[in-house]
């Protein structure tokens, strides 16, 4: 079996895409002939290795004291962006799909501008920041930014003008505060209309490197149900545990070559072997032998997680303290208890006893200490013990990020809001620890959000009752459906409880899209699709859902809340209010038991969001984007993104046909 | 009340979403003939129905059969499903001996044959590697280019970077022999044959220099080279640039664009462009869309529909209009992609067509990987101009219909009021205020009564309808009549200048 322990290392893969390369940082080689007595000269270096600049003999100069025009920061935060996009995810939405500015549907989006030509290498960094910003603040956002018929690319951008842009990697609830947010953070250090030198530009991209490889932008958001306990990330995943040096013996470099092949993915029975053979001898490296028989797929997840144990064994009777080692003998333990398992508390209660019994021989709060009980507390949680966590992760949150989060993250699910607040008054971390202070303006602004829940559900519910009390209104859409596409309008007249919808869609088996129309009528319960093939109109009865989100969809907003924990995030951007919806997949799994769904019992639901665009001066929705993914009993995979554009201004009134109520051939 | 937008997609999915594509047999000997079936049956524009395929496919093979070995195989309309074609074909096979391969090669282009649809087409893995650099202006070659004039084969052009380039041929140059061929009084199609090679292979050849009356022999490796594909530059005389556009491959676009550049930074303010799209047979929609974009601010470029009635608009998005009068040059040779793009910018007044009717390809393929490394290019579409103009079948009527192609150049010149001329014979080319033009009759003859010169051309030149257009007039008369139009005589050759 894989362990897990080594798919979760790769989740470094992500922060390592923005993290400057440390072997090329060594040597003092400069990309510009230009920077060496600049101030910046660190940072534009930094820029250069994460691929923020271009830098070569095509590019022999930086120029830091000139202005950065309005496309070059364009471009840079374009290059931040697609370093930083899983930050962002879960306020995007956006797949991979959307790289390359194609968009997710049919048609490709294009920009607002008559000054920004698409055959110039302005155009498609532009495009995909406007289409960034289209997904988080809806409709010609960035207009916002550079209002007009032209974006002027060469013009030198403002300090403000930047600060707009930059404030999407930030939790700024209001697009009229992001100067003040930005400064906040301190990424910027000139005033509004300041233009941005490009070596300005160097130090605060530096900046927001260091602020994105951190913590996510709302740390205690759970959008895939994933990330909680949260337990430290392992940097040496499979370290020797002793020093080897030439001459080696024989069994050292047995040994160091069985530690080699676990870790390039070449072990085989043989390499478990060997180790069982070093084992029987008086090899002194006790804790190695253990920690990698651990490792064997061959041998049962029980013997496994002795091993681990009997690892941890040979540490304590070592007798040197190595933090680093615990944290690493511990994390290999709760690895290989999540396996065995699963969601059974009993099980996981079992392993956190026979982990409990070393936190004797460890002195209390100790960094020793803390690297075993992170586990602890982990455990704990699984096993159904919330609230001995918590004491144990407040122990130490002051100065511990993981035990910071998890403590506000259960507080919060225990809807104990006030203690998180508290608590975190009490975190005054050092200001020369970066990850700590941050977290804690992080974990300040999230509370806020979280304590304005109830305020959220109540504008959501009463725009979306006003879609649903509309007289009649239009639908624009373009959806994926289980690698179907679809692009489709939709009339609906709610008098006549009459809807129509035409349009096309692709399968992905077939080269050549086809029609889509149907009408429904509302009173009866009844759809009417057409069947291009057949050249006729069929009837179905909507009584029966067929889809979860279906479903769920016809939730009032309260009910979403309360009984599926949804979680909502608002910012407001210009005229647009937008409203984020997380809904976690256990409680949806757990709520839908006893429905009747025409694909089946619910099995799991790995993605539950919604976005709601709100025009402010109507209080209309005028977009909603949504991405599901959901599992049922028959190992049915679907899922469902797409996004409606809804319109009011004109009047539909709508009757079902004669010859489609006949089912004739129009 | 509930919102039923949510209901949109259910009813179809329950149709449509969950049938899964039949596993294929392992050891079917006609995997690529079931292939091309389901995809032409389930994607060709024209909806064909398996009857007509089957029996396409059988009267194909039966054909073949009668021809190699004279055996009599008899096509049975009761034959008109797959499952009886593949037995059917199996049985024959055994029957003939023939091969697997042979036996799948026949019955798809059997098949095929029966769409009345000739840019639907089967491709060996060699001919989608050969169409495919088509399409990208690539080939494989010495580097040059040839026409035929007065029976010698003569190198027209030098392609820069090519081994012709860096060998002492030159333009003018007779081609007499290649290896141990001698070319002299073959055509131009033999000639062509005897020259081609693959990449790497050597040959020698001689040819005969006019200028120093004298052979040269030289030895060339033919060498896969990247022709560029959009050139020009600005006409002598006024300030009308010329693009000539050869293909819509992926640098089309940019090769444009830099084009343009480059007339930009002249000295001069256009007034107008000429864009030549003979011969043009197409290329990639995507290049034709962002060559329009370059054309206009934005705007439909076109309609397409599909076997199912779609229709979806296609847009022109974050262009920018170039702001002077075009004009495009198209003859029967202008196909698909030319012809959209002729036919777009026509619509929205930004361009006017002069020349000859084109082809009338107005439908879309794409290329289809079948398992073998072979590939189906497969019609899928038809699309529309702007304003709804069929094109297929049916093609571009010009704005301004002139046959000649020098005189084609002329015209569109004149509707740009170029009013200062230079026109002159050079190597075979027409040259027309500075840029020569590859016409097949030269611009001067010497006839018995002194210097003549191509009708159509001097009729379009004086705009005077009258000379008519065929072949050569002596032009002594017209000197007289028009006191602006002068020949004048350097080193060997003639200039006709006029001002109108």
């Amino acid at each position: 079996m894989q362990k897990l322990i080594r798919a979760l290392s790769s989740g470094l893969l992500v922060a390592a895409l923005l993290t400057p390369g440390v072997a090329s940082a060594a040597g003092g080689f400069l990309p510009y002939s230009d920077i060496s007595n600049h101030w910046a000269k660190a940072s534009i270096i930094r820029g250069v290795q994460a691929g923020l600049f271009a830098a070569g003999t095509d590019a022999p100069h930086f120029y830091p004291n000139r202005d950065m025009s309005r496309a070059e920061f364009l471009a840079l935060m374009d290059r931040l962006y697609n370093g930083g996009q899983y930050q962002l995810y879960p306020l995007t939405f956006l797949s991979e799909h959307a790289e390359w500015s194609k968009g997710e549907g049919f048609d490709q989006p294009y920009l607002p501008y008559k000054d920004v030509d698409r055959l110039t290498w302005v155009y498609n960094p532009t495009l995909r920041v406007a289409i960034v910003l289209d997904r988080l603040y809806g409709p010609n956002a960035i207009q916002q930014v550079f209002p007009g018929e032209e974006m002027k690319p060469d013009q030198p951008i403002t300090q403000e003008e930047a600060a707009k842009l930059m404030q999407m990697f930030t939790m700024s609830p209001d697009s009229s505060k992001a100067w003040e947010e930005v400064k906040a953070w301190k990424w910027l250090e000139g005033d509004r209309t300041d233009k941005l030198k490009r070596g300005e530009a160097a130090a605060a991209a530096d900046r927001m490197i260091t602020y994105l490889v951190q913590d996510t932008i709302l740390p205690l958001l759970d959008y895939d149900g994933t990330k909680f306990p949260m337990v430290p990330e392992i940097e040496e995943l499979f370290p020797y545990f002793e020093t080897y040096t030439a001459p080696k013996s024989k069994q050292e470099a047995a040994y160091v070559s069985a530690v080699d092949a676990i870790r390039n993915h070449e072990d085989s029975e043989a390499t478990f072997e060997l180790l069982r053979a070093l084992a029987d001898t008086t090899f002194a490296n006790r804790i190695g032998l253990h920690f990698y028989l651990s490792w064997d797929p061959g041998t049962e997840i029980s013997t496994n997680l002795d091993e681990a144990m009997s690892a941890i064994d040979a540490y304590f009777a070592n007798k040197i303290i190595l933090p680093d080692t615990l944290r690493l003998l511990s994390a290999n333990v709760y690895d290989l208890a999540l396996q065995q398992a699963g969601k059974d508390q009993k099980q996981f209660a079992k392993v956190l006893e026979r982990l409990s019994a070393y936190e004797q021989k460890v002195k209390p709060n100790s960094k020793e200490w803390e690297a075993l009980a992170i586990y602890l507390g982990a455990l704990e949680i699984k096993s159904g013990q919330t609230e001995k966590a918590l004491e144990r992760y407040k122990q130490f949150s002051a100065n511990n990020p993981e035990a910071l989060l998890n403590a506000c993250y259960y507080l919060y699910q225990e809807g104990r809001l006030e203690e998180a607040s508290a608590l975190l008054a009490t975190v005054k971390p050092n200001a020369s620890d970066s990850r700590m202070v941050q977290l804690g303006k992080l974990l300040r602004q999230e509370l806020t959000s979280l304590q304005e829940q109830s305020a959220i559900v109540s504008d959501l519910g009463y725009s979306l009752r006003r879609l649903d009390n509309a007289d009649s209104y239009q639908v624009q859409g373009e959806a994926v459906l289980s690698g179907f596409s679809f692009k489709y309008t939709q009339e609906i007249d709610q008098r006549s409880q009459v809807s129509r919808l035409n349009g096309f869609y692709q399968s992905p088996q077939k080269l050549v899209s086809d029609k889509l129309a149907t009408y429904t009528d509302g009173s009866k319960h009844i759809q009417y699709s057409y069947d291009s093939e057949k050249q006729k109109w069929d009837r179905h009865s909507t009584n029966n859902l067929d889809f979860l989100h279906e479903w769920v969809g016809a939730l009032p907003v309260a009910e979403r809340a309360n009984k599926l924990h949804a979680r909502y995030f608002k910012q407001t951007f210009g005229e647009m209010e937008v409203i984020t919806e997380w809904i976690p997949g256990s409680v949806l799994a757990e709520q839908s038991a006893s429905l009747l769904l025409e694909r089946g019992k619910v099995k799991d639901v790995p993605l539950f969001m919604n976005k709601y665009y709100i025009d402010k001066s109507t209080d209309r929705v005028v977009k909603h984007t949504w991405r599901y993914e959901e599992i049922y009993s028959s190992d049915e995979y679907v899922a469902y993104s797409g996004t409606d554009q809804y319109d009011y201004a004109k009047s539909i009134k709508l009757s079902i046909p004669e010859e489609v109520r006949k089912g004739v051939t129009p | 009340m509930k919102r039923f937008s949510r209901w949109i997609l259910t009813a179809l999915l329950a149709v449509s979403v969950w049938q899964q594509v039949p596993a294929q047999a392992a050891e079917n000997p006609y995997v690529e003939t079931e292939e091309v079936f389901r995809y032409v049956m389930e994607s060709h524009l024209s909806k064909p129905q398996a009857a007509k395929l089957v029996k396409g496919a059988l009267e194909s093979v039966s054909e073949q059969a009668k021809e190699r070995k004279d055996l009599p195989l008899v096509v049975s309309a009761e034959d008109d499903t797959f499952g009886e074609l593949v037995q059917r074909l199996a049985e024959w096979q055994k029957k003939g001996g023939f091969d697997a391969v042979s036996m799948n090669t026949w019955a798809i282009d059997g098949m095929l044959s029966t769409l009345d649809d000739p840019h639907t087409v089967f491709f060996t893995a060699d001919e989608l590697r050969l169409f495919q650099s088509d399409v990208e202006n690539q080939f494989v070659g010495f580097g040059f280019r040839l026409r035929m004039q007065n029976d010698h084969i003569i190198i027209r052009e030098i392609v820069s970077g090519s081994p012709a380039a860096a060998s002492v041929l030159k333009r003018g140059d007779q081609l007499l022999k290649v290896g141990d061929v001698s070319l002299v009084g073959k055509s131009f199609e033999e000639s062509y044959a005897y020259l081609k090679g693959a990449e790497g292979t050597e040959a020698v050849l001689v040819v005969y220099r006019p200028s120093e009356k004298r052979e040269l022999q030289v030895k060339l490796k033919r060498a896969l080279m990247t022709l560029p594909e959009a050139e020009g530059q600005l006409f002598d005389k006024g300030s009308v640039g010329y693009i000539s556009l050869e293909t819509f491959g992926s640098d089309g676009a940019v090769q444009m664009r830099d084009k343009l550049l480059e007339f930009a930074r002249s000295q001069k303010q256009l007034t107008g462009l000429v864009l030549d799209l003979r011969d043009n047979g197409g290329g990639y929609l995507s290049t034709a869309r962002d060559i329009a974009s370059l054309f206009m601010e934005d705007g439909l470029l076109m309609y397409t529909t599909n076997r199912n009635g779609v229709e979806v608009e296609t847009w022109v998005r974050n262009g920018r209009d170039i702001g002077i009068p075009v004009r495009i040059l198209v003859n029967g040779g202008t196909a698909s992609a030319s012809e959209l793009l002729s036919g777009a910018l026509r619509d929205h007044g930004i361009a006017k067509l002069v020349g000859t009717k084109t082809y009338g390809k107005g439908s879309a393929q794409q290329v289809i990987p079948l398992s073998e490394g072979d590939a189906l290019k497969l019609t899928l579409n038809e699309y529309f101009t702007p304003k709804h103009t069929v094109v297929n079948h049916i093609g571009l009527t010009p704005d301004l219909v002139v046959e000649d192609y020098g005189a084609q150049v002329v015209e569109a010149l004149q509707s740009l009021n170029v009013r200062a001329w230079e026109l002159s014979d050079e190597d075979g080319d027409t040259v027309i205020n500075g840029i020569p033009f590859p016409t097949v009759e030269p611009l001067f003859k010497q006839g018995t009564g002194g210097l003549q010169v191509r009708a159509a051309i001097l009729s379009h030149l004086l705009k005077d309808p009258a000379i008519g257009e065929n072949e050569y007039v002596e032009l002594a008369p017209y000197l007289k009549k028009h006191p602006a139009l002068k020949v004048q005589s350097k080193g060997g050759f003639h200039f006709l200048t006029y001002t109108s």
